[in-house]
């Protein structure tokens, strides 16, 4: 049986809470202490203040767990993004109502990561 | 050759639609029969309950997505929001986000296609969290 991959995470800010792995290379990830304001009917990002390295041959999927609003930001939702590469992680928000505020500590959003079983990808002009 | 794993739904009230297979591990989720007139208001979150459960092998997760990345079915400016389902082997409640962008209140319509689910076998990982600066 092969050995396992490592995902490491490396905080940049006391504000910033570790992810929780759940399984099945499934993160839980909080909102850091002092996340700025989701301005009103905009798409508005909350910095996770930590980077992930993404093991080769897989890609990180960022990715609400949840039906309903972003804790603490009523009708604000978390947009979905994907990660190639190290980067410093972010939550991609829309906002559809008032300037709002998500809560600190609490779990946003799930990393996932998803591995890219496709080597070879074939492109042909269309006819 | 190993069995196949199991993706159970479940029914939680007569409303609640069958989803139907599109091909391995995708199906197309369904709105629930009888749901009001104008139920997604002007600049809001609406959570849909589909009236029923999913139980998804542990191992797995499920990801819910818009139809064709389109908006809900005749509902300009309504979308289904995107979102991930843990697998644990027990029952979740099915229930999507939808969005109204709009200035008028959006419905949902009955016994339609809401949004598709796939399931994903996935692969397991260890956890670094030594570096760097943290909340203690």
């Amino acid at each position: 049986m092969p050995a396992l991959q490592t995902v490491t995470f490396t905080g940049a800010s006391a504000n910033t809470y570790k992810p929780t792995y759940l399984g099945s290379g499934v993160w839980s990830v909080k909102c850091p202490d002092g996340a700025s304001a989701l301005s009103s009917s905009t798409t508005s990002t909350i910095n996770l203040n930590f980077t992930t390295t993404i093991p080769t041959g897989y890609v990180l999927l960022v990715i609400t767990p949840h039906d309903t609003d972003i804790p603490g930001a009523p009708n604000c939702s978390v947009r979905p993004g994907l990660y190639k590469a190290l980067t410093t992680n972010q939550v991609n928000c829309l906002n559809v109502d008032s300037s709002q505020t998500p809560t600190s500590g609490v779990e946003v959003v799930y990393f996932v990561m998803v591995k890219n079983n496709i080597e070879k990808v074939s492109i042909t002009d269309p006819i | 050759m190993p069995s196949l794993d199991s993706v159970i739904f479940a029914k939680t009230h007569a409303d609640g639609k069958a989803p139907v297979v599109v091909s391995n591990g995708i199906w197309i989720l369904k709105f629930p029969a009888n749901v009001s007139a104008g139920n997604c208001l002007p600049k809001t979150n609406q959570t849909i309950d589909l009236l029923q459960t999913v139980n998804i092998p542990v191992g797995y997760i499920g990801i819910i997505a818009p139809l064709n990345g389109d908006n809900v079915s005749g509902q300009a400016n309504l979308f289904v929001n995107t979102r991930v389902i843990l697998g644990t082997g027990s029952p979740v409640a099915l229930k999507l986000q939808c969005i109204n962008l709009d200035t008028v209140a959006r419905s949902i319509i009955a016994d339609t296609d809401a949004a598709r689910l796939v399931v994903i076998k996935q692969d397991e990982f260890k956890t670094d969290t030594s570096a760097g600066a943290w909340h203690p």
